[in-house]
Protein backbone atom coordinates (compact mmCIF):
# COMPACT_ATOMS: atom_id res chain seq x y z
CA UNK A 1 0.00 0.00 0.00
CA UNK A 2 1.43 3.47 -1.13
CA UNK A 3 1.24 6.44 1.32
CA UNK A 4 -0.76 8.29 -1.37
CA UNK A 5 -4.20 6.15 -0.74
CA UNK A 6 -4.48 7.75 2.71
CA UNK A 7 -2.24 10.50 3.28
CA UNK A 8 -3.98 11.43 6.31
CA UNK A 9 -3.52 8.13 8.17
CA UNK A 10 -0.12 7.94 6.58
CA UNK A 11 0.96 10.66 8.14
CA UNK A 12 -0.79 9.91 11.83
CA UNK A 13 0.99 6.65 11.32
CA UNK A 14 4.92 8.28 10.32
CA UNK A 15 4.16 11.11 13.61
CA UNK A 16 3.17 7.70 15.79
CA UNK A 17 6.85 5.93 14.45
CA UNK A 18 8.46 9.73 15.09
CA UNK A 19 6.90 9.70 18.59
CA UNK A 20 7.89 6.09 19.36
CA UNK A 21 11.77 6.56 18.70
CA UNK A 22 11.61 9.33 20.45
CA UNK A 23 10.28 8.07 23.48
CA UNK A 24 12.86 5.45 23.51
CA UNK A 25 15.35 8.29 22.90
CA UNK A 26 14.13 10.00 25.78
CA UNK A 27 16.14 8.91 29.10
CA UNK A 28 16.02 11.64 31.44
CA UNK A 29 16.75 9.99 34.71
CA UNK A 30 20.33 10.11 34.09
CA UNK A 31 20.94 13.63 34.04
CA UNK A 32 18.56 14.26 36.05
CA UNK A 33 19.82 12.11 38.90
CA UNK A 34 23.05 14.13 38.34
CA UNK A 35 22.43 17.46 38.29
CA UNK A 36 20.22 17.08 40.92
CA UNK A 37 23.06 15.58 42.96
CA UNK A 38 25.47 18.19 41.79
CA UNK A 39 23.09 21.26 42.40
CA UNK A 40 22.94 19.71 46.31
CA UNK A 41 26.83 19.82 45.79
CA UNK A 42 26.58 23.31 44.90
CA UNK A 43 24.47 24.47 47.72
CA UNK A 44 27.07 22.74 49.97
CA UNK A 45 29.82 25.21 48.76
CA UNK A 46 27.83 28.48 48.68
CA UNK A 47 27.44 27.49 52.35
CA UNK A 48 31.00 27.49 52.61
CA UNK A 49 31.81 30.27 50.26
CA UNK A 50 29.35 31.22 47.57
CA UNK A 51 32.40 32.55 45.58
CA UNK A 52 33.40 29.65 44.17
CA UNK A 53 30.10 28.41 43.29
CA UNK A 54 30.60 29.42 39.76
CA UNK A 55 34.14 27.62 39.83
CA UNK A 56 32.47 24.19 41.50
CA UNK A 57 29.32 24.57 38.50
CA UNK A 58 31.86 24.57 35.40
CA UNK A 59 33.39 21.35 36.57
CA UNK A 60 30.50 19.94 37.76
CA UNK A 61 28.54 20.52 34.50
CA UNK A 62 31.67 19.40 32.19
CA UNK A 63 31.92 16.26 34.41
CA UNK A 64 27.98 15.52 33.86
CA UNK A 65 28.19 16.18 30.24
CA UNK A 66 30.78 13.37 30.08
CA UNK A 67 28.84 11.27 32.03
CA UNK A 68 26.06 11.70 30.50
CA UNK A 69 27.46 11.30 27.04
CA UNK A 70 29.04 7.53 28.03
CA UNK A 71 25.55 6.84 29.75
CA UNK A 72 23.68 7.58 25.97
CA UNK A 73 26.23 5.67 24.31
CA UNK A 74 26.22 2.89 26.13
CA UNK A 75 21.92 3.08 26.47
CA UNK A 76 22.21 3.20 22.72
CA UNK A 77 24.35 -0.03 22.00
CA UNK A 78 21.61 -1.47 24.75
CA UNK A 79 18.56 -1.05 23.08
CA UNK A 80 19.13 -0.17 19.24
CA UNK A 81 18.44 3.36 18.45
CA UNK A 82 19.87 6.63 18.89
CA UNK A 83 23.14 8.24 20.65
CA UNK A 84 24.26 11.95 21.55
CA UNK A 85 24.72 13.21 18.00
CA UNK A 86 27.09 16.18 17.07
CA UNK A 87 23.12 18.67 17.63
CA UNK A 88 22.76 17.29 20.65
CA UNK A 89 26.66 18.00 21.97
CA UNK A 90 26.57 21.42 20.24
CA UNK A 91 23.30 21.70 22.45
CA UNK A 92 24.89 20.76 25.22
CA UNK A 93 27.71 22.96 25.22
CA UNK A 94 25.37 26.09 24.54
CA UNK A 95 22.93 25.51 27.58
CA UNK A 96 25.65 26.63 29.58
CA UNK A 97 27.07 29.84 28.07
CA UNK A 98 23.42 30.87 28.00
CA UNK A 99 23.43 30.52 31.80
CA UNK A 100 26.36 32.04 32.43
CA UNK A 101 25.41 35.33 29.79
CA UNK A 102 21.77 35.08 31.68
CA UNK A 103 23.00 34.99 34.85
CA UNK A 104 25.56 38.04 34.08
CA UNK A 105 23.10 40.26 32.70
CA UNK A 106 20.37 39.80 34.86
CA UNK A 107 23.21 39.95 37.89
CA UNK A 108 24.46 43.08 36.89
CA UNK A 109 21.47 45.07 36.80
CA UNK A 110 19.45 42.88 39.54
CA UNK A 111 21.98 41.23 41.99
CA UNK A 112 22.31 38.19 43.14
CA UNK A 113 18.16 37.62 43.45
CA UNK A 114 18.66 38.60 39.68
CA UNK A 115 21.25 35.95 38.91
CA UNK A 116 19.13 33.44 40.78
CA UNK A 117 16.25 34.41 39.46
CA UNK A 118 17.52 34.58 35.86
CA UNK A 119 19.34 30.72 36.13
CA UNK A 120 16.32 29.24 37.39
CA UNK A 121 14.13 30.63 34.18
CA UNK A 122 16.60 29.61 31.65
CA UNK A 123 16.90 25.60 33.04
CA UNK A 124 13.39 25.87 33.63
CA UNK A 125 12.94 26.91 29.82
CA UNK A 126 15.04 24.39 28.71
CA UNK A 127 12.99 21.73 30.42
CA UNK A 128 9.97 23.11 29.08
CA UNK A 129 11.75 22.68 25.33
CA UNK A 130 12.67 19.16 26.60
CA UNK A 131 9.24 18.42 27.65
CA UNK A 132 8.07 19.84 24.09
CA UNK A 133 10.35 17.80 21.88
CA UNK A 134 9.93 14.54 23.86
CA UNK A 135 6.57 14.78 24.74
CA UNK A 136 7.69 14.53 28.47
CA UNK A 137 4.72 15.37 31.01
CA UNK A 138 7.37 15.16 33.49
CA UNK A 139 9.86 17.19 32.02
CA UNK A 140 6.92 19.92 31.83
CA UNK A 141 6.36 19.68 35.21
CA UNK A 142 10.20 20.02 36.21
CA UNK A 143 10.45 22.86 34.23
CA UNK A 144 7.42 24.78 35.72
CA UNK A 145 8.64 23.76 39.42
CA UNK A 146 12.21 25.27 38.96
CA UNK A 147 10.85 28.03 37.60
CA UNK A 148 8.30 28.76 40.50
CA UNK A 149 10.38 27.33 43.06
CA UNK A 150 13.31 29.45 42.02
CA UNK A 151 11.20 32.73 41.78
CA UNK A 152 9.26 31.93 45.35
CA UNK A 153 12.85 31.98 46.88
CA UNK A 154 13.97 34.71 45.61
CA UNK A 155 10.92 36.68 47.15
CA UNK A 156 11.56 35.08 50.76
CA UNK A 157 15.51 34.17 51.30
CA UNK A 158 17.83 37.01 52.07
CA UNK A 159 20.77 37.71 49.65
CA UNK A 160 23.32 36.18 51.59
CA UNK A 161 21.89 32.52 51.51
CA UNK A 162 20.01 32.88 48.60
CA UNK A 163 22.37 30.81 46.30
CA UNK A 164 22.50 28.42 48.83
CA UNK A 165 19.16 27.60 49.30
CA UNK A 166 18.18 27.44 45.71
CA UNK A 167 20.57 25.25 44.60
CA UNK A 168 19.20 23.07 47.50
CA UNK A 169 15.35 23.40 46.65
CA UNK A 170 16.49 22.92 42.94
CA UNK A 171 18.68 19.92 43.47
CA UNK A 172 16.44 18.35 45.69
CA UNK A 173 13.32 18.69 43.16
CA UNK A 174 15.47 17.25 40.23
CA UNK A 175 17.22 14.56 42.40
CA UNK A 176 13.23 13.25 43.32
CA UNK A 177 12.16 13.65 39.43
CA UNK A 178 14.92 11.67 37.99
CA UNK A 179 14.20 9.03 40.69
CA UNK A 180 10.83 9.26 39.77
CA UNK A 181 12.09 8.84 35.93
CA UNK A 182 14.07 5.87 36.71
CA UNK A 183 11.14 4.10 38.13
CA UNK A 184 8.63 4.51 34.81
CA UNK A 185 11.40 3.95 32.69
CA UNK A 186 11.23 1.17 30.74
CA UNK A 187 14.89 1.07 28.96
CA UNK A 188 16.86 2.79 32.12
CA UNK B 1 0.50 25.33 -10.60
CA UNK B 2 1.53 21.63 -9.96
CA UNK B 3 -0.25 18.56 -8.74
CA UNK B 4 0.91 17.48 -5.09
CA UNK B 5 1.39 13.56 -6.29
CA UNK B 6 3.78 14.63 -8.65
CA UNK B 7 6.28 15.51 -5.96
CA UNK B 8 6.02 12.54 -4.11
CA UNK B 9 9.15 9.88 -4.40
CA UNK B 10 8.63 6.42 -5.88
CA UNK B 11 10.86 4.85 -3.37
CA UNK B 12 9.88 7.45 -0.18
CA UNK B 13 6.01 6.88 -0.66
CA UNK B 14 5.54 3.44 0.21
CA UNK B 15 4.45 3.45 3.94
CA UNK B 16 6.86 0.99 5.33
CA UNK B 17 9.65 2.90 3.75
CA UNK B 18 8.49 6.27 5.04
CA UNK B 19 7.76 4.84 8.30
CA UNK B 20 11.82 3.71 8.53
CA UNK B 21 12.30 7.31 7.47
CA UNK B 22 10.62 8.12 10.34
CA UNK B 23 12.49 6.60 13.17
CA UNK B 24 15.81 7.52 11.27
CA UNK B 25 14.20 11.30 11.05
CA UNK B 26 14.79 11.16 14.74
CA UNK B 27 17.65 9.14 15.89
CA UNK B 28 20.88 9.11 14.35
CA UNK B 29 20.74 5.19 13.73
CA UNK B 30 19.02 2.88 14.89
CA UNK B 31 19.69 -1.06 14.33
CA UNK B 32 17.50 -4.11 12.68
CA UNK B 33 15.67 -5.39 15.44
CA UNK B 34 14.64 -1.65 16.65
CA UNK B 35 13.12 -0.74 13.43
CA UNK B 36 11.48 -4.53 13.40
CA UNK B 37 10.15 -3.56 16.52
CA UNK B 38 8.90 -0.32 16.39
CA UNK B 39 7.29 -0.81 13.24
CA UNK B 40 5.79 -3.80 13.62
CA UNK B 41 7.34 -5.60 10.91
CA UNK B 42 8.80 -9.27 9.87
CA UNK B 43 12.87 -10.15 9.44
CA UNK B 44 12.17 -10.31 6.10
CA UNK B 45 9.69 -7.34 5.34
CA UNK B 46 12.27 -4.85 6.84
CA UNK B 47 15.15 -6.51 4.56
CA UNK B 48 13.44 -5.79 2.04
CA UNK B 49 12.59 -2.41 1.98
CA UNK B 50 16.03 -1.40 3.70
CA UNK B 51 16.83 -2.76 0.70
CA UNK B 52 15.14 -0.86 -1.59
CA UNK B 53 15.97 2.52 0.35
CA UNK B 54 19.47 1.74 0.44
CA UNK B 55 20.15 1.10 -3.57
CA UNK B 56 17.97 4.20 -3.91
CA UNK B 57 21.22 5.97 -1.39
CA UNK B 58 18.28 6.65 1.11
CA UNK B 59 19.95 5.07 3.91
CA UNK B 60 23.15 3.27 5.17
CA UNK B 61 23.54 0.09 6.54
CA UNK B 62 26.79 -1.00 8.46
CA UNK B 63 26.94 -4.79 9.61
CA UNK B 64 29.16 -5.11 12.50
CA UNK B 65 30.18 -7.45 15.19
CA UNK B 66 29.22 -6.45 18.71
CA UNK B 67 31.52 -9.12 20.66
CA UNK B 68 30.24 -12.47 19.10
CA UNK B 69 26.73 -10.43 18.13
CA UNK B 70 26.18 -9.36 14.69
CA UNK B 71 24.49 -6.27 14.67
CA UNK B 72 22.96 -4.09 11.65
CA UNK B 73 22.95 -0.43 11.71
CA UNK B 74 20.88 1.88 9.71
CA UNK B 75 21.27 5.67 9.31
CA UNK B 76 19.27 8.07 7.28
CA UNK B 77 21.52 9.67 4.72
CA UNK B 78 21.18 13.64 3.86
CA UNK B 79 19.39 12.12 0.65
CA UNK B 80 17.47 9.92 2.50
CA UNK B 81 16.49 12.86 5.11
CA UNK B 82 15.64 15.65 2.12
CA UNK B 83 13.12 12.66 0.75
CA UNK B 84 11.53 11.83 3.76
CA UNK B 85 11.09 15.91 4.45
CA UNK B 86 9.56 16.64 0.44
CA UNK B 87 6.93 13.38 1.10
CA UNK B 88 6.01 14.93 4.24
CA UNK B 89 5.27 18.26 2.46
CA UNK B 90 3.83 16.67 -0.45
CA UNK B 91 1.47 14.41 2.15
CA UNK B 92 0.54 17.75 3.74
CA UNK B 93 -0.16 19.33 0.84
CA UNK B 94 -1.98 16.49 -0.75
CA UNK B 95 -4.38 16.77 2.56
CA UNK B 96 -4.78 20.25 2.21
CA UNK B 97 -5.85 20.15 -1.40
CA UNK B 98 -8.44 17.70 -0.71
CA UNK B 99 -9.76 18.71 2.84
Amino acid sequence: MNAIDDPVSTLTEVERARARTRASLNSVWYPLVLFGAASLGAAAVAALDVKWTGVYWLLAYGACFLAVRRYAVARASRIGVGELDSRGVRLWLAFPLVLIVAGTVAGTAGGVRGLVMANGVVVGAWYLLVARWAGSALMAVLGIAVILVTAVLAAVIDADNLIAVANLAIGAVLLAGGLYARGSDENP
Amino acid sequence: MSHPTTELDDVVHQRVRLGILAVLAEASRADFNFLRTTLSLTDGNLSRHLQVLEDAGCVEISKVFEGKRPRTWVKATKRGRAAFARELEALRALVDAHG
